[in-house]
């Protein structure tokens, strides 16, 4: 095989990219295969053309064909990545080189190459957005560590109590969150969330809860606040409650109903045969928390210390319960 | 409807959707010295603010559910109260546009308590906090 054969099989056949070659003013003298498939024009409609037509218009004011070969002149090469335009007025982005045509001897023209990088540059964009959404979630939860944190050490008696108390709602905001990750889309079964928080499957506790609600979803942001809200009503029972005597009992029950016409969540706890409450004296990080009820919702809490049983219901609208973002 | 000073302090007012950083924000800026108010959005925001005049300083979160977000609350109040300062936060990689932000001030999350206390001295020693 010939040289020049071997060259123009070399051009046939290397069709993920436009290899053009330009005169010393510019113009096209050559246009591979891969040139018509990837900008459009076929060789005869360009022969003689400036190069300057497949740049964007914006480069061709800032006269970007003319640097590119005056890089190539000077330096050998010139490296670009920029939008490119085909005949059909659409744009690509094209990772691409001008260099110096030479035969060892002065510049005879210009070799243009490029490929079109569109889809991995729009990838590497997704890629992008996701990560920064993902370090701004991360914040997010920082912030919230570090509420949890701070909230805990300012009402405790003590560094051990604080100790355990960070522990054991880090513990929760963990939990809620790996429940998050398996469930569908962004959202776990309100049931498994109640379950978790509880810790009902251990420590022989479900003996002491009765559990029952309908088939409802939970969006992440409402469910990681669920979880921290009934693990402080937990705590509390467990403390002071109904499960602090070992016959009390805890019955948790959830459904839909309306608020204002529109559907709302709503779930309430039950302390029974538990020792005779009384409301606290101060309100402590978990009341407080408690009475927050359900971040980014319009909810209402209402906490009943009812001599026979805490009662405490929320309602929150579904709409932001099962939000998403 | 006006309320004198609780005690001489000034009134901070916080703004977010996230419970346990509302709750947080509103003991470190009572550590700071102020009487702090914790909202949950900017709906509430507004409630407080129109009904009160001796708001000195709102610190609100960017997203937040409700018919506009921090951004938004921080332009209405400049426009509307310039008296009031404002600082803004957000959990987001990069901070607001300059012009978006107008006078106030960005401080990104997790924040902690020192930061804030810096936040304030600048905006005091630029001259435009409110006496």
């Amino acid at each position: 095989m010939s040289n020049t054969h071997i060259a123009d099989l070399v051009l046939e056949s290397a069709v993920d990219y436009a290899i053009i070659t330009l005169d010393l003013h510019g113009k096209v003298t050559s246009w591979s295969k891969g040139a018509e498939i990837i900008l459009g024009w076929a060789e005869d409609e360009m022969l003689g053309k400036p190069a300057a037509i497949f740049f964007t218009p914006e480069d061709r004011s800032s006269r970007v064909p003319e640097s590119e070969m005056t890089n190539a002149l000077t330096q050998g090469r010139g490296t670009d990545e920029r939008w490119h335009m085909r005949k059909d007025g659409s744009r690509f982005w094209a990772s691409g080189e001008m260099l110096r045509l030479h035969d060892g001897g002065p510049t005879e023209g210009f070799l243009k190459i490029l490929r079109d990088r569109t889809e991995q540059k729009r990838v590497q964009e997704l890629q992008t957005l996701l990560n920064q959404e993902l370090i701004h979630r991360l914040k997010n939860q920082l912030a919230m560590v570090q509420g949890i944190v701070n909230q805990s050490l300012r009402r405790a008696d003590d560094i051990e109590e604080a100790r355990l108390a960070i522990g054991n709602r880090l513990g929760v905001l963990g939990r809620a969150h790996e429940l998050l990750l398996t469930g569908i889309g962004e959202r776990a079964a309100v049931r498994t969330v109640v379950e978790k928080a509880i810790n009902l499957h251990v420590d022989g506790h479900a003996s002491q809860f009765s559990v029952e609600g309908a088939d409802i979803q939970v969006g992440p942001r409402a469910a990681l606040s669920l979880a921290l809200v009934l693990h402080e009503l937990t705590t509390n029972a467990f403390k002071y409650g109904a499960l602090s005597n070992g016959h009390g009992c805890v019955e948790i029950r959830w459904g839909i109903s309306a608020v204002d016409g529109a559907p709302a969540f709503e779930l309430s706890w039950r302390e029974l045969n538990g020792p005779v409450v009384s409301p606290p004296v101060a309100m402590g990080f978990g009341s407080r928390l408690i009475n927050a009820g359900i971040a980014g919702a319009t909810n209402r809490v209402e906490i009943d210390y009812a001599p026979d049983g805490l009662r405490c219901s929320l309602h929150v609208s579904m709409a932001d319960f099962q939000s998403e973002s | 409807m006006t309320h004198s000073m609780s005690g001489g302090r000034p009134i901070a007012l916080v703004v977010d959707d996230e419970p346990l950083i509302e709750m947080e924000a509103v003991d470190v800026f009572h550590d700071l010295g102020y009487e702090a108010i914790g909202t949950r959005n900017a709906d509430q925001a507004m409630l407080i603010l129109r009904a009160r005049d001796d708001v000195a300083l709102v610190f609100t979160d960017i997203e937040m559910p409700g018919t506009m977000n921090g951004l938004v609350l921080a332009a209405i109040i400049e426009a509307t109260w310039p008296g009031i300062q404002v600082l803004v936060t957000s959990g987001r990689t990069t901070p607001p546009d300059e012009m978006l932000l107008g006078r106030a001030r960005f401080l990104p999350k997790p924040y902690d308590a020192r930061q804030i206390e810096r936040a304030l001295a600048l905006m005091a020693a630029s001259g435009s906090l409110a006496p």
